[in-house]
């Protein structure tokens, strides 16, 4: 059985320092406690940062004897984390789990992966891979997987491609190029033509 | 209801002493026993369908009862007529083998009363189980009747009375909880579960100083017994709830006088105000007034911060439930943690300090008695800190 006292307190906690943290957890649904949304803010000074990034919170019975299982829902590019699936490769999610953390301070830990991420141990090996070996295009991609998945408020990356295209650029030139300035239209203006 | 046994025993009983001097037990006789009992045993069984239909367990115990002594009293003399197990005791009629017999037959008369001292400690102890039943299918009524008849057998048992006692719970006869609880500690001053029933009957009672202080005997006896099990966690519950009673009717009280004195603070105020405006000094009078009252307000809002809800402080608050100790045990890293969450972490999730990562044992928890003093203070001045989800 989850200790919803100790969840309950968690979230009130959480929501009182939410203009600090910028964490949010609320619960799905109010009538269960254990299946819970996190929003982090990407870290400032990655290419993440300005993205909103939403995750799936399950809490085991054992809980807070067990670690909360999470997963992103938002699409992430990151080596420690699935591009396909959102799964985290983070040790204190794993083994490393301790019922002193709470979900405030878990998804703190993740937010700090995303500015540090570990090619070494990774979850996702072609993004490990371009991180080790092409850094500029990671953060590119990354970049740009924020722009068009992680901000909801910002145009669509769609909506730019059809207008470099209308302005008689490939599709796929437009699209790819986009992708490695990381979804500035200008930047990718800028690729296209010198290229 | 065991007078039919008894009979038949003796029945049996006055044929082999009739017949079996002269000459062996006719089988055919034993036969014809066998199948009255057989017809006697159907019918019984006509009986428990019965009872099961209307749901009366009580009267199926008893005719199972009759039934199983009946058949053992026909499968021994069963055995000894055709297995002959058993020396023959026809031997023969000399007056010399009866008399080697009678002191065998006292011996055995003594082994049966012995029997008959640990039967009622049987029987006594299988009636407690089926009250334990009776009562987990919520048949409170026939599980006191057990419990009653188990009390009858053996007085001194006190399980049966704090069980008797959980069924008057259920069905909130207050004034049997506490007579059964008073007699289980009257056995025992120690048990647990005594003093658990006596508090919550006598909070009932609104006898609110004694129950509070019987529910913090047990919850201290529990700690000692076993700090993990779930009484200790019923206990802290209703205890914590009867406290948070007590906080709530003081403070409404508490805040009723405040407001009246506020209220008759705030009258004299004016009155005075009134009286420096009627002899002229209007000037600056007319801020000092609401600055008065600003601090009046300040101070009585001061007053009542005690009896305000908030946030406990985190440092009377155990890292791992978030909720404020009852039991604070101290690791040798020098973090405190609730006894029982911590003993469920270094059970289920590792043998370390949940914070530092140091290893930790079990047994090196030590009970940090200056927090459990530091949270009584803070409980006695917040009352509203007991308030359980």
């Amino acid at each position: 059985m989850v200790d919803f006292a100790r969840v309950q307190k968690e979230l009130q906690e959480c929501s009182r320092d939410i203009e600090r943290s910028g964490i949010k957890v609320v619960p799905k649904s109010d009538a269960n406690l254990a299946c819970l949304l996190g929003t982090i803010p990407g870290p400032i000074g990655t290419p993440y940062e300005g993205g909103t990034f939403q995750i799936d919170i399950s809490l085991p019975d054992a809980y807070p004897f067990e670690p909360p299982k999470m997963q992103f829902t938002t699409k992430v590019w990151h080596p420690n984390i699935s591009s396909q699936s959102g799964a985290i490769c983070l040790d204190i999610l794993k083994d490393q789990w301790s019922p002193a953390l709470t979900l405030k301070t878990a998804l703190l830990s993740v937010q700090a992966l995303l500015s540090a991420p570990q090619p070494d141990d990774p979850q996702d090996a072609v993004v490990a891979q371009q991180y080790l070996r092409d850094y500029q295009t990671f953060v590119g991609t990354a970049r740009y997987w924020t722009e068009s998945f992680a901000k909801s408020s910002s145009i669509g990356i769609d909506e730019k491609v059809k207008r470099l295209v209308e302005m008689g650029f490939p599709e796929g030139r437009a699209r790819s190029a986009l992708e490695t300035v990381g979804g500035d239209e200008n930047l990718a203006l800028e690729t296209l033509c010198s290229g | 209801m065991r007078a039919p046994v008894l009979s038949l025993d003796s029945k049996i009983g006055e044929k082999k002493k009739g017949k079996k001097i002269r000459e062996p037990l006719k089988k055919s006789r034993i036969f014809q026993c066998y199948v009255t009992l057989l017809g006697k045993a159907s019918i019984s069984f006509l009986f428990i369908f019965g009872f099961l239909k209307r749901g009366q367990y009580r009267p199926i115990y008893k005719l199972v009862l009759v039934l199983d002594s009946a058949f053992k009293v026909i499968s021994s003399s069963f055995r000894a007529c055709f297995l002959k197990t058993k020396p023959p005791l026809r031997a023969s009629s000399s007056s010399l083998t009866l008399t080697q017999f009678e002191p065998e037959r006292a011996t055995q008369r003594e082994r049966e009363r012995e029997m008959g001292q640990t039967g009622a400690l049987d029987r006594a102890e299988k009636l407690r189980k089926d009250g334990n039943t009776y009562f987990k299918r919520g048949k409170y009524l026939a599980a006191i009747d057990a419990y009653t008849e188990a009390i009858t057998l053996c007085p001194k048992v006190l399980v049966n009375y704090t069980n008797r006692a959980q069924c008057h719970r259920v069905l909130k006869d207050w004034t049997r909880v506490e007579e059964d609880s008073r007699k289980a500690i009257q056995l025992d001053s120690d048990w647990v579960k005594g003093h658990y029933y006596l508090g919550l009957a006598l909070l009932q009672k609104q006898e609110y100083p004694e129950g509070v202080k019987e529910l913090e005997r047990a919850l201290d006896l529990g700690r000692v017994a076993d700090p993990k099990g779930y009484m200790v966690e019923d206990i802290w519950q209703e205890l914590a709830k009867a406290k948070y009673r007590e906080w709530e009717e003081a403070s409404s009280k508490r805040a009723w006088e405040l407001q009246s004195l506020k209220e008759a603070c705030e009258s004299a105020l004016r009155e005075t105000h009134d009286a420096f405006q009627m002899e002229g000094f209007l000037d600056e009078d007319g801020t000092t007034h609401m600055k008065q009252l600003e601090a009046l307000g300040r101070v009585f809002e001061k007053a009542a911060e005690a009896d305000t809800a908030s946030e406990v402080p985190d440092y009377l608050c155990c890292n791992i439930s978030l909720d404020i100790f009852r039991d604070p045990v101290i690791t040798p890293s020098g973090v405190t943690y609730e006894r029982s969450v911590i003993l469920d972490h270094l059970e289920k999730v590792g043998k370390f300090d949940p914070v530092t990562r140091e290893p930790v044992e079990p047994s090196q928890l030590i009970p940090n008695f200056a927090i459990k003093e530091a949270v009584q203070a803070y409980l006695k001045e917040h009352g509203w800190a007991y308030r359980t989800s």
